[in-house]
């Protein structure tokens, strides 16, 4: 029996690669748009799902995931998308209509415009385990002394006492870290938000998520028209004029240099996961006219 | 602009299977009724598995980590002066954020007894059944008993909440 594995929502009329890549499955078909009927206040559908047929039971597998990522990224660039999630699976077109291009069309074409132009980006950073304990131990006179001790003894809860003072001390550091890395990366991101376990001792320092706009030029930036001057160098630390990729590449670069002890990845563009569902804390004052939802 | 950009260090895609899993499972929304979840052949994932068993070999481990640097007093004449870390936890975020790590930490502690008694392998278990979980694994996690989450990240990660439901 043939199913549609779903992948994003998108606008009506959403150019597709050509030729559209192959889908997730075996085998694999070449995803294509399923369409919506007229819904109340717009003559067509707004929105369109894309999808391609496969074969049940759908068995997904890790390369899938990688595929269903790329046909996410290769989609984004055309336009907005709201992601579906990873093995989403409609028996047909009728219950993709349904579902997705009834009702629910006029509220997904508005986060399809709220999210025009914008792409997340993630930033990870992390400390060898090494420098930070280094570190903490000389910042920490009154782990001096229990180091003497601890060094000395084979004593296990005494190690263990050891250990989870250096750890506290480590957790500190790590949210102390964390809130620097903050404070210089968010006045650059129209919405910013974690994305998982950071901080612990066995945690990386940050794992976060920022949405920013893509597009250099100003096009919808009613708050500072004009403002924005691409060759001006680099902007104070309080207020770009604009909060796009260009300026946030700068920015982390700028992290990265002022942080050598911390590791950073930083990746993007990415489609907006974190931020196709509403309320988006704003980062400041530039989002909240576009994500009043 | 795409030059420009790209000579930054910014990856276009995560660079390992387990970032791109990262990126992609349990995100995105999630339709009603007719349109199921099916995510059967995916064998995964490590990522939150070290969170839930991390304690007292986390101790262990640092504590060992200081004995080897105490081997080595040379090393340790070279760490002082590194910037930032003497800077004090003024701002409300950070306050919270410490204090709750903090109170994890203590609380995983607490669980030594339990860990040493053999308990650790049923945390094992425990956390490989959350990563295969639909749901998000950060409210579906199955602690044992007498070990959370340290509450200052969960208080991170509550943006992330807030966007995964559907």
């Amino acid at each position: 029996m043939t199913s549609l594995l779903l992948y994003a929502v998108v606008r009506d009329g959403h150019p597709l690669p050509d030729p559209p890549p192959l889908g997730l499955g075996d085998p694999p078909e070449p995803i294509r748009l399923v369409r919506g009927r007229a819904v109340a206040g717009f003559a067509t559908c707004p929105v369109a799902v894309v999808a391609s047929p496969v074969a049940e039971p759908v068995n997904l597998t890790d390369s899938d995931a990688e595929r269903h990522l790329d046909i996410l990224l290769g989609l984004l660039a055309n336009g907005p998308v709201i992601p579906l999630r990873l093995g989403s699976v409609a028996p047909d077109e009728d219950a993709v209509r349904d579902e997705i291009l009834g009702e629910a069309a006029p509220q997904l074409v508005a986060r399809l415009d709220a999210l025009d132009g914008l792409v997340e980006v993630h930033v990870d950073a992390d400390e060898d385990e090494t420098t930070a304990i280094r570190a903490v131990l000389a910042t920490d006179p009154a782990l001096a002394g229990v180091r003497a001790t601890a060094v000395q003894t084979t004593d296990v809860r005494t190690r263990i006492s050891l250990g989870e003072r250096v750890a506290d001390r480590v957790v500190m550091r790590r949210a102390e870290q964390a809130e620097q890395l903050l404070d210089e990366l968010r006045p650059f991101a129209v919405a910013d938000t974690g994305r998982g376990p950071m901080g612990g001792p066995e945690d990386p320092v940050l794992r976060w998520a920022f949405l920013v706009h893509r597009d250099p030029e100003v096009r919808h930036d009613r708050e500072a028209p004009g403002e924005y001057e691409p060759g001006n160098g680099e902007p104070g630390p309080g207020a770009p004029r604009r909060r796009d990729l260009r300026q946030f590449d700068e920015a982390v670069e700028r992290v990265r240099r002022g942080h050598p002890e911390l590791v950073i990845e930083y990746v993007g563009p990415l489609p907006a996961f974190h931020f196709v569902v509403g309320p988006v804390e704003p980062a400041g004052e530039p989002a909240r006219s576009r994500w009043g939802w | 602009m795409t030059v420009a950009t790209q000579s930054i260090g910014r990856a276009p895609r995560p660079s390992s299977l387990a970032d791109v899993l990262e990126v992609v499972l349990d995100k995105g929304i999630v339709i009603d009724a007719y349109v199921r979840v099916a995510l059967v052949g995916i064998e995964i994932l490590t990522i939150d598995a070290r969170i839930v068993i991390a304690s007292v070999d986390t101790y262990l481990r640092f504590a060992e980590a200081v004995n080897r640097l105490d081997l080595s007093s040379r090393e340790r004449e070279q760490v002082t002066g590194v910037p930032g870390l003497v800077k004090s936890v003024s701002e409300g975020g950070s306050q919270y954020k410490t204090k709750g790590a903090l109170e994890g930490v203590k609380e995983t502690a607490q669980d030594f007894v339990t860990s040493l008694r053999g308990d650790g392998e049923r945390d094992e278990v425990a956390a490989r059944r959350d990563g295969g979980s639909e749901q998000p694994r950060h409210r579906s996690r199955d602690l044992p008993q007498g070990r959370g989450a340290p509450a200052g990240r969960s208080g991170a990660r509550s943006g992330n909440g807030s966007a995964d439901g559907a």
